[in-house]
């Protein structure tokens, strides 16, 4: 998992892009799956908590699907007040 | 875009834009242009198709790192719901691409891994295993990779009776439990076994084995003897490949019982 992560990661982590290229860590984020589950099924980790966070997920994906979707139009300004942090943009 | 259709031209242009990515998602998005039209739907199409192929591909990732269906359903239903694959998967980009041939090779570098490993694990210990249990362990490898194993034509009708019965019940899943060790380690192996059959004479199953949650690699392929001995439905062989303790197991299932595996012998020293 972590070749699998780090493999697509490390090719672009020292590149000084912004948050506009942020799709580059797209297979380094799907990777990032398997290291989720595995960390969520590890140990004495009750069977519930993969799912509660499958179901957090899910409803994340639910709340900006208008979005990702351009169901709805957004502006810069609404996209600035989103960002968690700032300096991202 | 502009360098997707620059490719549909008879003579490619010059200068050839978009040069410095490779040319296949491009050819690829080129030839859906070329059988959809120059429209959204030829634009998006490819990176659709492989945006779910990707999805695919995590969930075969998933079953062969965490040998069962339902860490490998959690893993694809959250690579899912990550926004970053959806506005991938509908917009003309090559990432979506780079994304699924990437998780398919990470898979075919895990099973070659995993086979590597297992032939070397059972090539360190063959040659100190008894005869008998090295002829199983042989068997037991030929069937590994090959997935199936095709019963000589049985001997009279009473056995094809039996066969038949055996392919109804399709299914078989259960646990095995039990301790094992070898190498001078000890530990309790845990696996979980699908036995599945294709036709009346052929069944394929996949034996996971102990040590995936504890990241050591364990791969386990078995090769049945159908053979009726009252109520035991399938018996098997399994190679243990799990790092400083490969060797044989041989299990038999009951067939009223499916849950219940009962170790039979176990070559491991």
């Amino acid at each position: 998992m972590l070749a699998f992560y780090f493999g697509p990661y490390l090719a672009w982590a020292l590149l000084p892009r912004t948050l506009g290229f942020i799709y580059y860590y797209l297979p380094a984020a799907t990777t990032a799956s398997f290291a989720l589950v595995y960390a969520l099924k590890r140990g004495n980790t009750p069977g519930w908590l993969l799912w509660a966070y499958v179901a957090v997920g899910f409803a994340g994906f639910a709340a900006m699907l208008p979005i990702s979707a351009a169901f709805i139009g957004t502006s810069m300004a609404t996209f600035s007040r989103l960002m968690i942090f700032q300096n991202w943009i | 875009m502009p360098a997707a259709r620059q490719m549909l031209e008879p003579v490619m242009p010059q200068p050839m834009l978009n040069p410095m990515h490779p040319p296949l998602a491009k050819q690829l998005i080129a030839l859906s242009i070329h059988s959809f039209g120059d429209g959204p739907l030829g634009w998006r199409y490819p990176g659709v198709l492989f945006g779910s192929l990707a999805i695919v591909a995590v969930y075969l990732c998933g079953l062969a790192l965490f040998a069962a269906q339902g860490p490998a359903i959690a893993a694809s239903l959250l690579a899912f719901f990550n926004q970053m694959l959806f506005v991938q998967s509908r917009i003309a980009m090559l990432d979506i691409f780079a994304l699924t041939f990437s998780l398919f090779a990470d898979r075919g570098v895990h099973a070659w891994l995993s086979k590597a490993a297992a032939a070397s694990l059972v090539r360190a210990r063959r040659d100190r295993l008894r005869p008998v249990d090295r002829l199983q362990m042989e068997r037991a490898v030929r069937a590994r990779g090959l997935h199936r194993h095709r019963r000589r034509d049985p001997p009279d009708a009473r056995l094809a009776h039996a066969i038949r019965r055996r392919a109804a019940a399709k299914t078989g899943t259960g646990p095995i439990s039990g301790p094992i060790s070898g190498g001078g380690i000890s530990r309790s192996a845990s696996c979980s076994f699908r036995l599945r059959s294709i036709s009346r004479r052929s069944f394929r199953s996949t034996v996971f084995g102990p040590g995936y949650s504890a990241g050591a690699t364990a791969d386990l392929q078995r090769q049945h003897h159908d053979r009726d001995r009252g109520p035991h439905l399938y018996e098997f062989v399994a190679v243990l490949a799990v790092p400083g303790a490969p060797g044989l197991v041989s299990v038999r299932q009951d067939r009223r019982r499916p849950d219940r595996c009962r170790r039979l012998s176990s070559a491991i020293r």
